[in-house]
């Protein structure tokens, strides 16, 4: 191909192939950049939870009769509400918890081992029961799940808690049976259970994986209480309906709020979705933009070249020749564009990630960019290319 | 060399059909030196491009070196013209963007030639016009006599054996006219066919053979040369 | 001549419609789309009660941990909300114009059975000056006073919405509400009152809506009520009653107060440092004395109020513009060198190179121009898109400054893509073009 004569052109044509150079240089660096953004954060949303997501009914149920002021009644209901969602068919397990995993909403606390000199490590931590792991799809992997015996009134308790939190009080592994403590070394917990992975109370947390589920009776008059139901996989939309119902006819004292976990899920990373979307926005309006510059400027090189075009067809030139000359033109083009759009693409992740937020780059990505904008940079000089191509030689003698 | 037969090119639009060339019966010899002649709109410039492959026509028959070029796709014609024919037009047509050597280089590049071999005839070409010293040098740097030996440089390097000169001299000053119909003379001499086409008799007196050429038709003899060239008044199209 | 610019410029743009929408069309997106999330972000980062913002201070104390800091990574700062008994303790003070601790926390309302089931609202415990810092805006009635507090007596102020649902919409002051066990008599309603960030309680979500019903804070003592945004806690606390709570290390409330003068401000904060050392001397709040005062404006940066990709969103929508005008450059340009025999002639007839290079310059500003309404437009869709997608967080929209920015982002990105190529065309020379025709 005749590259070195094109390259001779362009120093007679500066400005025009700078403007797409340019361009292209941009594009890819703000289009890489808002991938890479969107990726970090569907990262983040599409992590596994380790809970079983798609099965799971949330119910809040939060009294207003003051009967559920009194501590038993309200131990009583809660064991009423879990002994009907239990017999429900297509039910797996129920459980109450302090808090629903997922929903942005929760407690945490500090664990070391028992006497240790260092900090505390955060966790999230579940007060619930003993149909808890089941419940939550979680996989147990070493111990065993509570039993009836460990809800009780000891401050100490016997706890279980996620492969990933343990591992980090004890990197040696061993954590099972071994004792923790809180600031103080007063009722120490003992590890009777080791999850093999699940996320807590708040998804974009640094410690998400790091959690404790604690035996217990959790809900309160003020607070309300807070069920899981796990169904067998595609019941949930069939339950719904049934659960509300029998739970009120069971006490209607209360509101009873239902949702799926899924659907709290959304709901948390609800403004991550909206920035998603805004991300897509403008990643399709960019590349559009920039397609009709790259198609416009060739098009004017065409027709200022139309003479030109002529002259190489009457000298033997035959059409592909001239479409492979545009596009060869612009490919040069654009690769340049795109060796400085890398430098411009770094930078640019560089100052967003330093000075604002933003996630570092993956140079797949960038290839894939640069990949993805060579294509687009020739499907959108193929159309002006190809009415280069259709110039007749006799363009060559026609007087002006 | 060049055969035509009846050869019509005509051009529609909306409401008016134009012969532009009306039932052409040419024949020229290999190694002839023949120019056509008309006044302005006659139909020379379409003449040109149809004996040049520039474009098509509409009825007759056309053969080029022995070969049949009424019907051919249109890459086939992009052959042909880069193999059999130099072109060395009015204008001069040099592209602006490229430097003398690139200029001549342009129909090379169009047949699979090595880059050492591309150089050596493109030196050799530029050689025989008298322009090796301005190999560097981009067209808007250049008289336009040198241009157009340029241009004939660009019409030779191919080795053709037919070169269709459009006015070659139009847009010259008589000193430079005089250097390139030289040139020409000169080319004719080492055994190319040449075809020019002129509304100058003076230019076409120096020819072997001159083709009249009058509203699409060859006719024996024009009326007096005293009535033209004075182009203006003389207009032939529809 | 600027007329005769203008009429030159409106031929040239009608000459090829399909260039011209092209420009006017790149222009426009590229105003559109920055200038949305310009406005997002300036809606995001505004001023949420300009007229007072600088007189207000959100108040924080150290009660920390001896042993470790609230923010391991960063030592100096201090918990970012105060203890119950902090709480009491300070506003004892007299210095404050206005002061008062407050919470959000989670009430059963009992409507009239006609109305519906009962359910939860979100209530905000305060005290009466709480309604005079924020300059809350009453619609019927207003505030309780602080001798409301001393009983307490059962006093509530419902904001717009829930006087719509208890009410429907009536002057409702005097009416009764049941809340939670106890009825409550109405003394005020707010107008529709949406701060954006919600600067006094910026905790859990700075830009949710403000509370539905507020009520005395010793009402929260009454029902036994914990705080529905964020309590944290250090020191374990014997027994598991109220008062236990309401004694411990937990810090919940959010304390603000009003110091109109440079002096009022240094006084109570000496009162702070004093209220400190009494704490010290009883064994309390160990920690190197740490106490801070943040302006609105302060704490919302402290507390990190408008998100971060919204200013990302804002540097990459300018690029955005950056390409549009690329984009308008290089098709001016081809337009304009088009023209060069045009110019020619009108360079031959005298026409000087400044008025050639203005000439075009109006054209381009036309373009701008056109561009920016265009963009305008597109924006208030992309803000209603925004608005929808982020629930209502962007309803106000557009506002005149945002205009202004709009029209000058056109105006400029015009310039700036006009100067290269009407320099190009005004420096051709006159005959250049004239000897080929």
């Amino acid at each position: 191909m005749e590259i070195g004569p094109i390259f001779r052109t362009f120093a007679r044509n500066r400005t025009r192939f700078i403007l797409i150079g340019i361009e292209v240089a941009l594009t890819l660096a703000i289009v890489v950049n808002c991938v890479n953004m969107m990726l970090d954060m569907k990262r983040d949303r599409d992590r596994p939870t380790g809970i079983d997501e798609e099965n799971i009914i949330t119910i809040i149920s939060q009294p207003f009769s003051a009967d559920f002021k009194d501590e038993q009644y309200l131990e009583n209901a809660r064991r009423a509400d879990l002994e009907m969602l239990r017999s429900l068919p297509g039910v797996r397990a129920a459980e109450a918890f302090s808090a629903i995993p997922l929903s942005g909403s929760g407690s945490s606390s500090g664990y070391k081992p028992l006497g240790s000199e260092m900090n505390t490590l955060a966790t999230g931590r579940f007060i619930t029961g003993i149909h808890a792991t089941e419940s939550l799809g979680v996989r147990l992997i070493a111990g065993r799940n509570f039993e009836p015996g460990d809800v009780n009134d000891s401050r100490s308790k016997n706890v279980i808690m996620t492969k990933a939190f343990a591992d980090k009080l004890f990197p040696e592994g061993n954590a099972l049976g071994k004792q923790i403590q809180g600031r103080t070394p007063e009722d120490p917990d003992t590890i009777v259970g080791i999850i093999e992975h699940m996320h807590g109370s708040w998804p974009g947390w640094t410690h998400v994986a790091n959690v404790t589920l604690s035996p217990g009776k959790p809900g309160s008059f003020n607070r309300g209480l807070r069920y899981l139901v796990r169904t067998e996989p595609g019941h949930v939309d069939r339950l719904f309906k049934v659960v509300e119902e029998e739970l009120l006819k069971l006490n209607n004292g209360r509101n009873v709020t239902l949702n799926t976990l899924a659907d709290v899920k959304a709901e948390t990373f609800m403004a991550d979705n909206g920035v998603i979307k805004l991300l897509s926005a403008v990643i399709v309006l960019l590349v559009f933009v920039t397609s009709l510059g790259i198609v416009g400027i060739t098009s004017f090189s065409v027709t200022e070249r139309m003479r030109h075009i002529g002259t190489r067809r009457a000298l033997g030139a035959r059409r592909v020749d001239i479409l492979r000359y545009f596009l060869t033109e612009n490919w040069i083009i654009t690769t340049t564009g795109l060796a400085l759009g890398i430098g411009l693409t770094y930078g640019l992740n560089y100052a967003l990630v330093s000075l604002l937020s933003g996630a570092k780059m993956e140079w797949t990505l960038v290839i894939g960019g640069v990949v993805g904008m060579w294509l687009l940079g020739l499907a959108a000089a193929f159309l002006p290319a190809l009415r280069g191509a259709r110039v007749s030689p006799a363009a060559a003698t026609r007087t002006i | 060399m060049l055969k035509m037969r009846r050869v019509c090119k005509i051009y529609r639009t909306d409401a008016i059909e134009t012969h532009a060339l009306n039932n052409i019966d040419l024949e020229v010899g290999a190694g002839e030196f023949v120019a056509v002649m008309g006044p302005s709109g006659c139909g020379k410039t379409t003449f040109l491009n149809v004996a040049g492959l520039l474009d098509s026509f509409e009825r007759g028959t056309y053969e080029l070196d022995g070969l049949d070029v009424s019907r051919l796709s249109d890459s086939e014609m992009s052959r042909i013209r880069n193999g059999k024919i130099g072109f060395v037009f009015q204008s001069f047509n040099l592209i602006p963007d490229l430097n003398v050597f690139d200029n001549v280089d342009v129909p090379l590049r169009y047949r699979g030639m090595g880059g050492k071999e591309r150089r050596e005839v493109i030196e050799q070409a530029l050689h025989r016009v008298g322009l090796h010293a301005r190999m560097k040098h981009h067209p808007s740097q250049l008289s336009g006599g040198q241009q157009q030996r340029v241009a004939v440089a660009r019409a030779l390097v191919g080795k053709p054996k037919l070169i269709l000169a459009d006015e070659p001299t139009g847009n010259l000053d008589s000193s430079m006219a005089e250097e390139i119909m030289a040139l020409l003379a000169e080319i004719h001499r080492a055994g190319t066919t040449i075809i020019m086409v002129t509304h100058d008799p003076g230019l076409a007196a120096q020819a072997q053979r001159v083709v009249h050429l009058l509203d699409g038709q060859i006719v024996d003899a024009l009326p007096s040369p005293d009535s033209f060239p004075g182009s203006a008044t003389i207009t032939t199209h529809a | 001549m600027l007329a005769y610019q203008l009429r030159m410029a409106a031929k040239s743009l009608r000459r090829n419609p399909v260039l011209s929408i092209l420009m006017i069309g790149a222009v426009g997106l590229g105003i559109g789309v920055s200038t949305t999330f310009v406005t997002a972000h300036y809606i995001l980062s505004m001023d949420p009660i300009p007229e007072k913002s600088s007189v207000l201070y959100y108040v924080e104390m150290d009660n920390w941990d001896p042993n470790r800091p609230w923010n391991d990574s960063d030592p100096t700062e201090a918990p970012n909300q105060i203890t119950y008994r902090d709480m009491a303790g300070i506003m004892k003070s007299t210095i404050p114009t206005f002061q008062g601790g407050s919470f959000k926390a989670s009430l059963y309302i009992h409507p009239e059975a006609k109305i519906g089931r009962p359910y939860k609202a979100l209530g905000r415990m305060c005290f009466s000056d709480f309604f005079k810092l924020f300059d809350l805006p009453f619609e019927y009635g207003g505030g309780w006073d602080r001798q409301a507090e001393k009983g307490p007596d059962p006093v509530v102020v419902l904001d717009h919405e829930t006087n719509q649902k208890l009410f429907g919409g009536e002057n409702s002051v005097g009416r009764q509400v049941q809340i939670e066990d106890r009825h409550f008599k109405v003394v005020g309603v707010l107008k529709p009152w949406r701060p954006l960030p919600k600067f006094y309680d910026t905790h859990n979500s700075p830009f949710a809506e403000p509370e539905d019903i507020y009520l005395p804070f010793e009402f929260g003592r009454i029902f036994e009520v914990y705080s529905a945004g964020n309590t944290s806690n250090w020191k374990r606390y014997e027994g598991d009653s109220y008062q236990a709570f309401l004694d411990s290390e937990s810090i919940w409330i959010q304390m603000w107060v009003q110091l109109d003068s440079a002096e009022q401000k240094e006084a109570y904060m000496d009162f702070l440092n004093a209220y400190v050392h009494t704490q010290k001397a009883v064994g309390r709040m160990q920690r190197p004395m740490n106490n801070k005062l943040f302006s609105v404006k302060e704490w919302l940066k402290e507390a990190e109020a408008v998100p971060e990709m919204a200013t990302s969103l804002v540097v990459i929508s300018l690029l955005f513009l950056v390409v549009c005008s690329l984009n308008l450059i290089g098709i001016l340009l081809g337009k304009f060198l088009a023209r060069a025999p045009e110019v020619s002639v009108r360079r031959a007839m005298g026409a000087s190179r400044a008025s050639v290079f203005f000439q075009h310059l109006v054209e381009c500003e036309v373009v701008g121009l056109l561009g920016g309404l265009l963009g305008i437009f597109f924006s208030t869709l992309g803000l209603k898109w925004i608005n929808s997608i982020f629930e209502n967080l962007f309803e106000s929209g557009l506002d005149a400054n945002m205009l202004a920015v709009a029209v000058a982002l056109a105006l400029l990105s015009g310039l700036i893509a006009g100067l290269y190529p009407a320099w190009r065309i005004c420096s051709i020379a006159p005959a250049a073009y004239l000897k080929e025709q």
